[in-house]
């Protein structure tokens, strides 16, 4: 059986396939998934000095630290806290 | 809790902590940088008609101070801490507090976290959570994962605001 299609046919299936709303679009351009977002501060922020080395900077120089390691090491401890404290909720 | 963390790490190293220099460390907290990529998805998302907020265990001075040393104070609509009820995430209380701020479910809230263990205690708590995960660490092994993972904001932009959606026969 042969299968014959009209131009109507044609054109409603194109705009049901790719003009319908939702279909297709833009990241953006469609109503957003959520009405808020929160952030983690360190999302928007660099956590600490430590990373701003990376944009040539060196606060332990300047603060005359010894060893590259003293801010690293704030940084670890500071989320090993946040770990502890965690672990504590999640019992 | 930086200034605790300050203390333990300088004692751990032994090294000698002068008021002066554990002053400097923490003011150091005040003038964090923003990533690269931030600026630009924030101004996106509150195009868009996002409402952006923090929830962030700094405490809310250096939550503004930092805000405003960037520049970006006018693209939140709150920045807040969970020192306002006295909590800390990844207390469910301090998660709770963007629900009761924004005055929205908590289907219409996405969270976006850095830390692994804060992906975890939002997911836990019920947000849709997506884990910018920079520093590409490995997930923590708590048996509950972010709905998704991305290394930059592209990903959170393209959490909340939904990609291309092509139908798939």
């Amino acid at each position: 059986m042969t299968l014959r299609l009209s131009s109507m046919t044609i054109h409603a299936l194109f705009v049901v396939l790719f003009l319908l709303p939702g279909h297709a679009q833009a990241p953006g351009t469609s109503t957003p998934r959520f009405k808020a977002v929160a952030f983690d501060y360190f999302v928007i922020l660099m956590p600490t000095p430590s990373c701003q080395r990376l944009k040539g900077h060196s606060p332990e120089r300047e603060l005359n630290l010894p060893g590259p390691g003293a801010v690293n090491s704030l940084n670890t401890v500071f989320f090993a806290r946040s770990r502890t404290i965690m672990k504590t909720f999640s019992k | 809790m930086t200034g605790d963390a300050l203390d333990y790490t300088a004692e751990q190293m032994h090294l000698e902590l002068t008021s002066e220099t554990r002053t400097r460390l923490l003011n150091a907290y005040l003038t964090l940088k923003p990533w690269p990529d931030t600026v630009a998805a924030l101004k996106k998302l509150k195009a868009a008609g996002v409402r952006i907020i923090t929830i962030s265990n700094f405490s809310p001075t250096m939550l503004r101070a930092n805000a405003d040393n960037a520049g970006i104070s006018n693209l939140f609509d709150e920045l807040l801490s969970t020192e306002v009820n006295g909590t800390f995430k990844p207390d469910p209380r301090a998660y709770e507090l963007g629900m009761k701020r924004l005055h929205l479910r908590k289907d219409e809230i996405a969270f976006a976290a850095f830390g692994g263990w804060d992906a975890y205690g939002a997911k836990r708590f019920g947000y849709a959570t997506v884990w910018v995960n920079r520093f590409n660490l490995p997930t923590e092994e708590l048996g509950t994962t972010a709905d998704r993972t991305a290394t930059n904001m592209d990903g959170v932009i393209e959490f909340v605001l939904g990609a291309p959606t092509l139908r798939k026969w």
